[in-house]
């Protein structure tokens, strides 16, 4: 984009999206790769604490050894000074790898994760053959592990990276033998009979037998644990891939529902507020035709803006993003006080006297909140737009049956719906005749949304009503939504 | 008589508003941008803003103007603000007089658009009566002036006052 200049020529070319934007529908699954450097580094200090559990195992082993008389009888060599030296420099490079982090906050030269885990694998093997070594190559089964190394390399590198770990294990073991058979280094053990009995340099095909063997279980055991943590590392990849399509989704649903109710009920309001200064004379005084025109006007222009809203909600609770909405934990007693508030306006310009009697415990359910004060809006103001004039709507909740948690009832003395209308009244756009004439304000969308998020949420809505007496609107909540029994 | 400043992108909702508070008395100055508005301020602080929230080039813009007005200016601090927007709380991200907070929402009273300008003009008065201090007899005056409404309503108007805060029996 060129930079703008007061009173200058600018253009403005829109973007070409980037290779990830383009990617962002595609549903192919993403190859897996090594964990991101802020997982790895969250793993570099947790093989530090594992690294200081060995580093105290080594240290107790290496000061018993000095424990007069403890060792021989158990058929070890006494005194033994290897383990306290690889509990040392063990220490040492913990305390390097811990320093890092530190580093990089003060702007020194840091090790990143990536690097920093290759390091610590790398001394680990070293340390651990030297180990083996002394030990006992032969004797004992120090070098299994290598396999701890073989398996966490699969985990935390790519399946090539942990190959080559794996590899980097089976060549440090088998040069340790080859040293050990060639006489470059004297075999030692931790067994005081084993150690001077059996003449290192003799080759023992046996032992270099079962070697081979070992290392080719290693490469099997690495191919086993790569497939499987590439298999769960691809599934955790697409698993948080859809999540944050999911949740972008929700986020521009959410944006694009906002400014489109905006922008179509201003003009609305616009429309309203000057018929308005019509029908009130701050224009002149109108003729009575042209002064019923104007009020026609006024009157569909607000129920226009009414029509907007429901229409856009119902639509944005049928989007498939809805169903993926968390519930929380809410006080339902909370929600219907909320509800009353708002429709209280509309009972007030009705002469419809609005009652609710809440609970006095709190009411714990699992819901979306947002869906339940739609779903209550919708049917208190349905009950304060067909109530005859004085007619009092009462919203009551009370524990309902066993098989059932809760019931909230709506219920209105107005002009009641006829038994053949009940099974449409939550059709879209359905209006009885009589609800027509009795008010043009409604949308014919209200039961529509409760319907919707009755379904979204498994609770029971049933209606009872009596022409020309009243309807009865009941909700039901199933036991699981409800966390603790009400005390009504 | 209070000088009110509406700041609104809809100039025919505007127009509307002024007119009908410059029949009460009052004087009215209209602008459509954020900006201009506050430089209009700067120059000369109204007693009462009838803010929008949404603008074109910025959907939370109004929003913005109020905490400025609020935290940043000395001299517009302790202006009332009345909020007037077509979004209510019926909506997720929606809001309405209840979520008024000082720090992330300022304002002290809130209309949703389509409004009844009689529950305009009346809000407006509320809200101007502890600064504006004008003897009775002017306002008596003024409101002679404007034109006779008492028979006419459009059907099935707000009779009372949406806002107003809602007794729970």
């Amino acid at each position: 984009m060129e930079t703008p200049k007061t009173n200058s020529e600018a253009t403005y070319r829109i973007p070409l999206p980037t290779q990830e934007q383009a990617l962002e529908g595609s549903t192919e699954p993403s190859t897996a790769g090594p964990l991101p450097e802020h997982l790895l580094l969250g793993n570099v200090f947790w093989f530090c604490k594992l690294r200081w559990a060995v580093i105290v195992i080594l240290t107790v082993f290496g000061a018993l050894s000095f424990l007069p008389g403890l060792f021989p009888r158990l058929g070890l060599r006494s005194p033994c000074y290897w383990p306290l030296a690889t509990a040392g420099t063990l220490a040492a490079a913990n305390m390097f790898f811990i320093s890092q982090p530190g580093r990089r906050a003060r702007g020194g030269d840091p090790f990143s994760g990536r690097v920093s885990l290759w390091s610590q694998i790398t001394l680990d093997l070293l340390v651990l053959t030297a180990v083996v070594h002394c030990a006992g190559l032969r004797e004992t089964s120090v070098h299994s592990a290598y396999l701890f190394h073989i398996v966490l390399a699969c985990i935390f590198f790519s399946r090539t990276q942990s190959l080559l770990v794996t590899v980097m294990a089976c060549a440090l073991f088998s040069a340790c033998i080859m040293a050990e058979n060639t006489g470059a280094l004297h075999a030692s053990s931790v067994y005081a009979s084993l150690a001077s009995s059996r003449p290192s340099t003799l080759p023992n095909m046996r032992f270099i037998h079962g070697a081979v063997s070992t290392q080719l279980i290693w490469l099997v055991v690495w191919y086993l644990a790569s497939h499987l943590s590439a298999m769960v590392r691809t599934r955790d990849s697409e698993l948080a891939q859809t999540n944050q399509r999911l949740t972008a989704a929700q986020q521009e649903r959410t944006r694009h529902l906002l400014l489109t109710t905006h922008e179509l009920k201003a003009p609305f309001a616009a429309i309203h507020a000057n018929t308005q200064l019509l029908a009130n004379g701050y224009c002149g005084a109108l003729p009575d035709k042209a002064l019923e025109v104007v009020l026609r006007i006024g009157a569909r222009s607000r129920r226009l803006g009414h029509e907007i809203q429901d229409m856009l909600q119902l639509a944005n609770l049928s989007a498939p993003s809805q169903r993926d909405q968390p519930s929380t934990d809410i006080d339902l007693r909370d929600v219907l006080a909320w509800c009353v508030e708002q429709a209280q306006a509309r009972a007030q310009e009705r002469s419809v006297p609005l009652e609710y009697v809440p609970t006095s415990g709190p009411i714990r359910i699992r819901a979306v909140e947002d869906h339940l004060k739609m779903l209550f809006i919708n049917l208190l103001t349905n009950a304060v737009n067909y109530s005859y004039g004085g007619g009092t709507v009462t919203l009551s909740c009370r524990p309902a049956s066993c098989t059932t948690g809760l019931l909230v009832a709506v219920r209105d003395h107005g002009i009641g719906i006829h038994p053949d209308k009940l099974p449409r009244v939550f059709d879209e756009y359905y209006r009885t005749d009589e609800a027509v004439q009795h008010c043009r304000e409604s949308t014919g969308l209200g039961l529509a949304i409760v319907h919707h998020i009755a379904q979204a949420h498994g609770l029971s809505v049933s209606v009872t009503s009596r022409l020309k007496e009243g309807t009865e609107f009941r909700v039901e909540f199933p036991n699981h939504m409800h966390k603790e029994p009400s005390s009504a | 008589m209070a000088y009110v400043l509406i700041i609104d992108d809809d100039e025919d909702f505007a127009l509307a508003a002024q007119m009908v508070l410059v029949s009460h008395g009052h004087e009215v100055d209209i602008r459509t941008t954020t900006k201009n508005a506050i430089v209009n301020m700067e120059r000369r602080p109204p007693d009462l803003v009838i803010l929008d929230v949404m603008f074109p080039e910025d959907a939370s813009a109004g929003f913005a103007l109020a905490r400025r007005m609020r935290h940043f200016s000395s001299r517009l601090a302790d202006i009332p603000i009345l909020l007037l927007t077509a979004v209510n709380s019926r909506f997720p991200l929606g809001f309405t007089e209840r979520d008024l907070d000082d720090e992330w929402l300022p304002g002290d009273g809130f209309l949703e658009k389509p409004t009844d300008l009689g529950t305009l003009t009346m809000r407006v008065s509320t809200m101007l009566a502890p600064q504006s201090r004008l003897p009775e007899a002017t306002q008596r005056g003024s409101h002679a002036s404007s034109p006779d409404t008492s028979n006419r309503t459009l059907p099935e108007e707000a009779v009372g006052d949406p806002d107003k805060p809602t007794k729970i029996p």
